[in-house]
């Protein structure tokens, strides 16, 4: 009868504590000398207070043991000196019995060659099924791409069996011959010895050497995709028939390569991180953190249901077949100083001696392996810290007795000591007498005590099993820190890798307000603040913070700020007494930072308060003005429609759109929500009727006035594949929230309105009904809120809605994937990695693309050319207007020059002044440039500016404002214009403002540059190797694009008086755009994305090279 | 009489047979018909008052319908139009030797949550056997404000409020109470509910309720901890005076064995949840309090004095094993004082109950001496109490919970670094 697993939770594994075990070496019931499944369950009480959760056995089947039962003989059945059958069943049940689960291992690469399918296999004709239950061949040359495993023993993966008159495969020893999955019969076998051991309740199993189980010549006959397809196939089988068991891939490969073995989480559930145990003994030797975070750094991301499974030591040796040579001979150097620790191409030490009995380093090593990403699994006797016997052969150094107690045979076994299958420790230092389990139990201080209280701290926290990692970077690399986030967890660890005490300061600015509460002990540190948290460690010292919510946030419980309705059908008491004081003193400051539209979120809020609400009309929403001030003395006004829902409804709400809730109401006929009135078709529906008929509605300090433009009707009306003006939420929500309606109209909210004209609105409406300009979706009209103190503000704008194939961005870095991907094997003409410069006494824009470059990024240049035409026009519509003073051109004037040279000094100075602060954080590759930087900061910050320009000839007329690829969309082998609000970060004043065309087209220029490297990043993120044969082709992309953006813009500009005359006025104009532009973007990098800082560092220092020079 | 009349005509169904169930009411314990009848009257009062009507299936004990005492009622009743009350029989399991009479049994209530569970009913009303079936107990009026919040509103768990005397009722306001309030956050007075309602949320948890050795069989149910893990909504309703319910013959230390044990067996499985809770906060409640009349009586402390000091003598060396040296020291301190001047502060008392807790997950000691040692600590405490209650009134008291409830939290972060680091190394 099928027998259930014990794990009800089908995520088991992620919180698992695994115990690896071997069941002879554990405990000797019977007194032959050897482990037995009667002595292990004797000690299940043992395990369960420890608290481990998941036993795993290593093999426990018939076999001639030339492998520590790694050469199976008869999977079916129990090795007679553990016990029997029976004796597993009743361990089993009584480990379910204390909720523990039971990991047991697959070996189905190869067998023993006392295995019966070889001895028939061996007597059975070639071809014959029976015969090909293995792998056999006439000559050893098969497969010659594979690689030795077992260096010290094996001399080819061939072995001739006389009998068979054959050679047959092994990728191990050569008793152990390698099953053949291309026999279909063999997965038959497998998969039965594996339903034996399900259907009897074994919860999980650990699939031996899982790479090697199909060979394919002139491959390294690892990882096929026969291999996986293998895999696949037991997954399935186990999906098919059972509940929450699972499996565990053994591959001692790199990451990216382990990572097929999850696929799309229909593999494996769980694999081994090999690479990542000799690093934290290298990173603790050398005391620098680089071995972790570079290695998991190329640890891909995995699917939600699978698990890295972690360990320190456990019953191979070290193996260091996943490090460089440099790394291993290090390793050797630092861990095995007696040749005879050495094996294969690995160490076989236990874990206490590598790290020479220091209690402080195992304590942090356990440390990091309890909190890293993945699930820890023990090593029997390393919690008492027992040592190892390097006199002993193979392995079998680490397989000693396990070391119960002071007694004969360390408490193991009552038999004569020599008829032990191995001798127990003996001596002074790491022998029983001084180790062990007895002895640690009454200890309260042992070694033992600690990894139970350690134990017991993680199965706390799931975020350690669950949560994501991200590294902090301090400056002093003997620190390893690093955050682990999940739902509402978030733990803070800091480890010092050095033997002294060590500082460190964290940027923990993005947890600003939180109070860290040190875990162990429960003790609450200083709050954390924007600026740089700084923390001590004792030698080899780790903490483990869990940071709080700040009190002010955590005190309001969902029932006390439920809002309360007396009457549902009397909305307006939302905004009385209680609830208007619930809303503004909790609800809103708790919901406000959350949204993706709120703007300051650094900022910590200190009040808010409805200025302003008033019911949309044929609808129950009602606008709300919210006005917002923060401890730094500034205010921000947003604009927010709500809406009440009951029932069905806020059941919807809650499942779908949980996010669109801003609190409950609570009410005598049930519970509701009150949430964003943009989730609601409905009050959309209105809001666009609000335009459409325009429409006034009263607010209790203003009104708000719908006004709709003259190509409304027509947008409404137009030919299109819907006949509905459906309403629908975007999913594209960043300052603004959009509201498409069928495929016709797009309603745009401005969550951040300011008292005053939205150029938005204002160019969108100019462009649309005077210049008649139709390269943008076309304005069908606003919303504006007026009351009596300030002038008109557009809370919102209608569209047209532009059916497009994404936008330009995308678009150029689709292309340019494809364009890295053409040409990474090829290497670039010498003369086009040196591209000619560009004198400034050519005219702007009289330089083409190289025939080279033409040919090989063709439909990425004809782009450009386009959007550099369409680029132009829209310039000349927004110029075309000398009767309309907010568009018409004006002189470019030496006031304007002041303010541009005041703006790119301040930049600069920003971005040197974190440049400095951030500089120890920044990538190696990236440290160069800005090192170069740095050192020329006052020779450039000195020769910045417009000193040297007066006046130019060349106009400043209203120009887009915050111009690149995102803010075009690709429509069909065209372009059109979006977004002319300008950076909504900056005042209306400023955004309203004149500038040069130029201006446009160096936010454009800069665009291309970085389409060009973070395409490149994307690209080697996975083939970091191909970087370097890469970059002379991202050079030539950004030079060949942005010329052809340049000629064409100038072809379309030639004859109009906008630009400057002069060749070297129009170059002076754009390098300073540039350079403006360049400074901003290192700015907002190195606040928000490190990794990317490199790209703006890049363009400034081409722009000032000079100044190098 | 005309409800009881139409009762008679109710018939017993298989609990296949029924379709459809807004409410179960479940009776946890037999009752003989002197009980049942006029309890029945009064439910069946209660549903012509709640704000929506309901279909309702009244769930007894036993294995059929000769455990069905004679009295009750043979056929269906209207208390709704178009919705008869029916019946169904359960399998009562059996009570556990030495347990409270009165107390819930786990596998009782799992029984019942199954039951739940098969008539796929909305909610379940479990009434108390042992004082609510009284006419004057539970009226109709109190039974509504019991069922309407979870099957007109929309909470999940509706516990009760009672109005007890100053010195009923002490092991809940000494440690049940405070202690949960603190670890799950929920201001709820009376944790040990023998009487409440739940949501169907609650019925998987409650009928999954698995006993795990023969030693837990009695094991409580605690519906406030499983809704508080599983943030569902809970409310209380004002069920006015219980009276305190009789444990006759029972040790005190069993008492509190029997009524703490299960709390700390709770803590241990939901260490993960209460340990990320800070503060408290305040469950809404239903129904107006009703003021006591009854005099506070005048409480003679010598005999707890007493047994506090004997405690103090011959119990020391087993306390060391379970309390810090700053907190045995203060004890000695307070073995020392006279019964007029006796006083345990409130944030001593609340650490000794978290160090119990502790030795209790820890097994430092057998559980059974466990409790013989809090007994007299837990006299001391009730000494202290009455020492400034005595005559002071019910709202007095009820301060003077609230106090300690403050100090149970305030001394929280001690129970978390006690629960996560326990080292016998402690100041």
């Amino acid at each position: 009868m099928k027998q259930p697993g014990s794990a009800l939770d089908p995520l088991w594994y992620k919180d698992a504590i695994i115990y690896e075990l071997h069941v002879k070496a554990f405990e000797d019931a019977n007194n032959d000398g050897i482990g037995d499944f009667q002595g292990l369950l004797s000690k299940l009480d043992y395990l369960q207070e420890l608290g481990i959760t998941c036993i795993w056995l290593l093999p426990f089947f018939t076999s001639p043991l030339r492998d520590d039962g790694y050469d199976i003989a008869d999977y079916m059945t129990v090795h007679p000196s553990y016990g029997t059958l029976e004796d597993f069943q009743t361990f089993l049940h009584a480990a379910h019995d204390r909720g523990l689960q039971v990991m047991i291992e697959l070996v189905v690469n190869h067998t023993s060659d006392q295995h019966e399918w070889f001895q028939r296999a061996r007597l059975a004709p070639p071809g014959s099924p029976e015969r090909d239950y293995y792998v056999w061949s006439d000559t050893d040359e098969k497969y010659k791409d594979a690689r030795i495993i077992f260096t010290d023993t094996e001399k080819s993966n061939w072995t001739w069996d006389p009998i068979a008159k054959a050679y047959y495969w092994h990728r191990f020893f050569s008793h152990q011959p390698d099953l053949n999955y291309d026999n279909p019969l063999v997965l038959d076998e497998v998969l039965r010895v594996m339903r034996f051991w399900l259907d009897m309740g074994v919860d999980a199993l650990r699939i031996d050497a899982i790479p090697y189980l199909v060979e394919r010549d002139g491959t390294s006959c690892e990882n096929l995709p026969e291999t996986h397809a293998v895999m696949k196939k037991i997954r399935a089988e186990i999906d098919a028939h059972y509940e929450n068991r699972i499996i565990l891939a053994e591959a001692n490969q790199w990451p990216s390569d382990v990572r097929p073995y999850f696929a799309d989480g229909d593999e494996c559930h769980m694999a081994f991180h090999f690479p990542l145990m000799p690093r934290m003994y290298m990173a603790l030797r050398q005391e620098d953190r680089l071995p972790i975070t570079e290695i998991m750094g190329q640890t891909p991301p995995i699917p939600d249901n699978c698990q890295w499974g972690l360990f320190l030591r456990n019953h191979d040796e070290l193996t260091l077949e996943m490090v460089s040579e440099d790394e291993r001979d290090y390793m050797y150097l630092a861990y095995s100083a007696d040749p005879r620790m050495r094996i294969n191409i690995g160490i076989r030490r236990r874990l206490a001696p590598l790290l020479d009995n220091n209690r402080r380093r195992i304590e942090l090593l356990n440390s990091i392996l309890f909190s890293f990403p993945g699930t820890p699994i023990l090593y029997y006797g390393d919690e008492i810290g027992m040592g190892d016997n390097i006199y002993l052969g193979d392995r079998n150094g680490v397989r000693t007795p396990m070391q119960w107690t002071a007694d004969r045979n360390a408490g193991f076994s009552r038999a004569v000591p020599a008829k032990l299958y191995s001798p127990v420790v003996m001596d002074p230092i790491w022998g029983y007498e001084a180790i062990n389990v007895e002895a640690q139990q009454s200890d309260s201080s042992s070694l033992l005590n600690w990894m139970r209280n350690l134990i017991a701290l993680r199965k706390l926290f799931r975020v350690f099993g669950r949560g994501a990692l991200k590294f902090l970077n301090p400056s002093n690399r003997k620190i390893l820190a690093y955050v682990r986030e999940a739902e509402d967890e978030i733990v803070l660890c800091v480890t010092n890798l050095s033997r002294f005490a060590q500082p460190a300061q964290l940027d923990l600015s993005e947890y600003d307000g939180m109070v860290p509460v040190e875990m162990l002990g429960y003790v609450e540190f200083p709050s954390i603040t924007r600026q740089p948290y700084a923390v001590t460690l004792a030698p080899y010292g780790f903490l483990w913070l869990e940071l709080h919510p700040s009190p002010d946030t955590a005190a309001v419980q969902p029932e006390e700020s439920a809002l309360l309705l007396a009457d549902t059908s009397d909305w307006t008491s939302l905004f009385l007494d209680g609830n208007l004081r619930k809303l503004q003193e909790y609800i809103l400051p708790t919901y406000l930072p959350l949204q993706r539209w709120f703007g300051n979120k650094s900022a910590t809020i200190r009040s808010t308060s409805i200025s302003d609400w008033g019911k949309i009309d044929h609808c129950g929403a009602i606008a709300c003005l919210v006005h917002v001030e923060y401890e730094a003395g500034t205010s921000d006004r947003y604009f927010l429609p709500v809406a009440i829902a009951f029932g069905d409804s806020a059941r919807a709400l809650r499942d779908n759109s949980p996010a669109s809730i801003l609190s409950a109401v609570l009410s005598p006929s049930g519970e509701g929500v009150l949430y964003d009135a943009t989730y609601d078709p409905h009050s959309c529906e209105a809001m666009l009727n609000v335009i459409a008929n325009s429409t006034t509605f009263i607010m209790q300090q203003g009104s708000v006035q719908g006004t709709p433009s003259s190509a409304l009707r027509g947008l409404m009306t137009r030919e299109s594949q819907e006949k509905q003006l459906t309403p629908r939420r975007s999913s594209a929500e960043q300052s603004n929230t959009s509201i498409l309606f069928g495929d016709r109209l797009i309603m745009k909210l401005f969550r951040h309105p300011e008292p005053g004209l939205n150029p938005d609105c204002e160019i969108g409406s100019f462009l649309t009904e005077q210049a008649h300009f139709l390269n943008i979706p076309l304005f069908g009209g606003s919303i504006e809120y007026v009351n009596k103190s300030d002038p008109p503000t557009t809370l919102c704008m209608i569209q047209g809605l532009v059916a497009n194939q994404g936008d330009g961005w995308q678009w150029m870095l689709e292309e340019l994937e494809r364009y890295y991907e053409n040409y990474v094997q090829k290497t670039i003409p010498v003369d086009e990695l040196s591209l000619p410069a560009v004198s400034t006494s050519s005219p702007l824009g009289v330089a083409r693309a190289s025939q080279f470059a033409r040919e090989h990024a063709g439909v990425a240049l004809d782009a450009a050319a386009v959007l550099g035409r369409r680029t132009a026009e829209m310039h000349l519509a927004l110029a075309s207007s000398k009767a309309n003073t907010a568009f018409s051109p004006e002189p470019l004037t030496k006031e304007y020059f002041d303010n541009l040279q005041a703006s790119i000094n301040a930049q600069a100075a920003l971005a040197y002044d974190l440049l400095r602060k951030t500089m120890s954080g920044l990538a190696d590759d990236t440290v160069e440039i800005a090192a170069l930087l740095l050192s020329h900061r006052t020779r450039i910050l000195d020769g910045l500016g417009t000193s040297n320009i007066d006046s130019m000839d060349g106009q400043r007329t209203r120009i887009h404002g915050d111009y690149h690829l995102g803010q075009v969309l690709r429509v069909k082998s065209d372009f059109v214009i979006l977004d002319f609000e300008g950076e909504p970060a900056r005042s209306l004043d400023i955004r309203r403002m004149k500038h040069s065309p130029l201006k446009d087209v160096a936010g454009m220029l800069r665009s291309f540059n970085y389409a060009a490297w973070a395409a490149l990043m994307r690209y080697s993120s996975r083939r970091p190797e191909d970087q370097a044969k890469l970059e002379p082709w991202a050079r030539l992309w950004d030079e060949s694009a942005s010329t052809e953006f340049l000629h064409a813009y100038m072809q379309t500009m030639a004859g109009s008086h906008l630009l400057p005359a002069t060749p070297a006025a129009q170059w002076s104009l754009l390098d300073l755009y540039l350079l403006e532009k360049a400074f901003y973007e290192l700015v907002y990098e190195l606040n928000s994305r490190p990794d990317w800082v490199k790209i703006p560092l890049m363009g400034v220092a081409a722009l000032l090279q000079q100044e190098f020079e | 009489m005309a409800e009881l009349e139409a009762l008679q005509e109710s018939k017993q169904e298989g609990s296949q047979a029924i379709s459809q169930t807004d409410l179960l009411m479940a009776i946890p314990a037999p009752l003989g018909s002197e009980l049942l009848t006029p309890a029945l009257q009064n439910v069946l009062q209660a549903f012509k008052l709640l704000s929506s009507p309901c279909q309702v299936v009244l769930a007894l004990p036993g294995e059929n319908t000769q455990d069905t005492p004679a009295e009750l009622p043979q056929n269906s009743v209207e208390p709704a139009p178009d919705r008869p009350l029916r019946y169904v029989n359960y399998p009562l399991p059996a009570a556990v030797p030495g347990t409270i009479p009165w107390l819930p049994n786990a596998a009782t209530y799992r029984e019942i949550a199954r039951l739940a569970i098969t008539l796929q009913a909305r909610a379940c009303t479990v009434l108390d056997t042992d004082s609510g079936f009284s006419r004057d107990s539970l009226t109709p009026e109190k039974l509504t404000l019991l069922i309407d919040p979870g099957i007109g509103g929309s909470f999940d768990l509706v516990m009760p409020l009672y109005a007890s005397l100053a010195f009923d009722d002490l092991v809940n306001k000494s440690i049940l109470y405070p202690l949960t309030r603190t670890l799950y956050g929920h201001r709820i007075q009376n944790p040990l509910a023998t009487e409440f309602q739940m949501s169907s949320k609650l019925f998987p948890a409650l009928a999954a309720n698995v006993v795990r050795d023969s030693m837990q069989q009695g094991r409580l149910p605690w519906p406030a901890t499983i809704a508080a893990s599983k943030n569902l909504k809970i409310c209380q309703a004002q069920l006015g005076v219980r009276r305190p319910s009789s444990a006759d013959g029972i040790e005190l230390s069993d008492a509190l064995a029997q009524l703490t044990g299960p709390l700390f067996l709770d803590m241990e499985d939901n260490a993960a949840l209460w340990q990320r809770i800070r503060g408290s906060h305040d469950v809404p409640i239903f129904g107006a309090a009703s003021a006591s009349t009854e005099p506070t009586d005048t409480v003679d402390v010598r005999h707890m004095v007493e047994a506090f000091h004997l405690g103090e003598r011959n119990l020391r060396e087993l306390w060391a094993l379970i309390l810090p040296p700053v907190t045995l020291l203060e004890l000695k301190k307070l073995s020392r004082l006279s019964p007029d001047e006796f006083h345990m502060r409130d944030t001593l008392w609340a650490r000794i109950v978290y160090d119990f807790s502790l030795a209790h997950r820890l097994r430092n000691i057998h559980r059974t001496h466990l409790f013989g040692a809090l007994t007299p600590l837990y006299l001391g405490w009730v000494a202290s109490y009455a020492v400034e209650i005595n005559q002071s009134g019910i709202a007095a008291a009820q301060q003077r919970v609230e106090q300690l409830a403050r100090a149970y939290e305030s001394e929280k972060p001690y129970l978390l670094s006690r629960w996560r680091w326990p080292d016998r190394f402690h100041p």
